[in-house]
């Protein structure tokens, strides 16, 4: 739980349920909707879009190959000292 | 890696020069310089990429900052999670 409210899996209804439903249809076997994506669930309209933006530019290959990516993701969060 | 310590990482230098980059970004973006970037072209990387490097970087600073005001806890991507601020066990484990 985070100390900001967010909308839990199994209370969710109207348009966050619906983008719970669509992100979990996309990631077959996680039945768990990711804690970093649960922070944007006061904004179904925002989440679906950090979704959409993040997939666009992270979890493709684009000019530069998703290794490449991961590795400065990993880079940047543990200079921020972040675990995400 | 994820102990934020490029000096014991064994990476091409070419990567090495491009994680140099991402630390300016992530650190102080503003002291990136014209001569920075041009010694990454001098190296081979194109502008598509460094623009894309920029994107990255930018996105998870983004993240990394929504999760700790939000206090998210450790999502256990380490083996072995360290105390904040301290080393992590293992690196590139994900």
């Amino acid at each position: 739980m985070a100390r900001i409210r967010w909308i839990r899996e199994d209370s969710a209804t109207g348009p966050i349920a619906d983008a719970y439903d669509e992100w979990q249809q996309a990631n077959p076997g996680r039945q768990e909707i990711p804690a970093i994506l649960k922070c944007f669930s006061l904004r179904p309209d925002f989440f679906r879009d950090v979704v959409a933006f993040s997939e666009r530019l992270h979890f493709t290959e684009g000019h530069l190959t998703r290794r490449i990516k991961e590795m400065i993701a990993t880079y940047v969060s543990a200079l921020n000292q972040c675990p995400y | 890696m994820a102990k934020a310590d490029l000096d014991g990482a064994s990476l091409p230098r070419v990567e090495y020069a491009l994680l140099r980059f991402v630390e300016t970004i992530t650190k102080h973006a503003y002291r990136v310089t014209d001569e920075q970037v041009e010694q990454l072209r001098s190296m081979g990387w194109t502008d598509e990429q460094l623009a894309e490097c920029v994107y990255i970087a930018a996105l998870f600073a983004f993240f990394n900052r929504v999760a700790d005001a939000f206090g998210l806890e450790d999502p256990n991507y380490f083996m072995a999670p360290p105390p904040r601020g301290g080393d992590p066990v293992h690196d590139e484990s994900f």
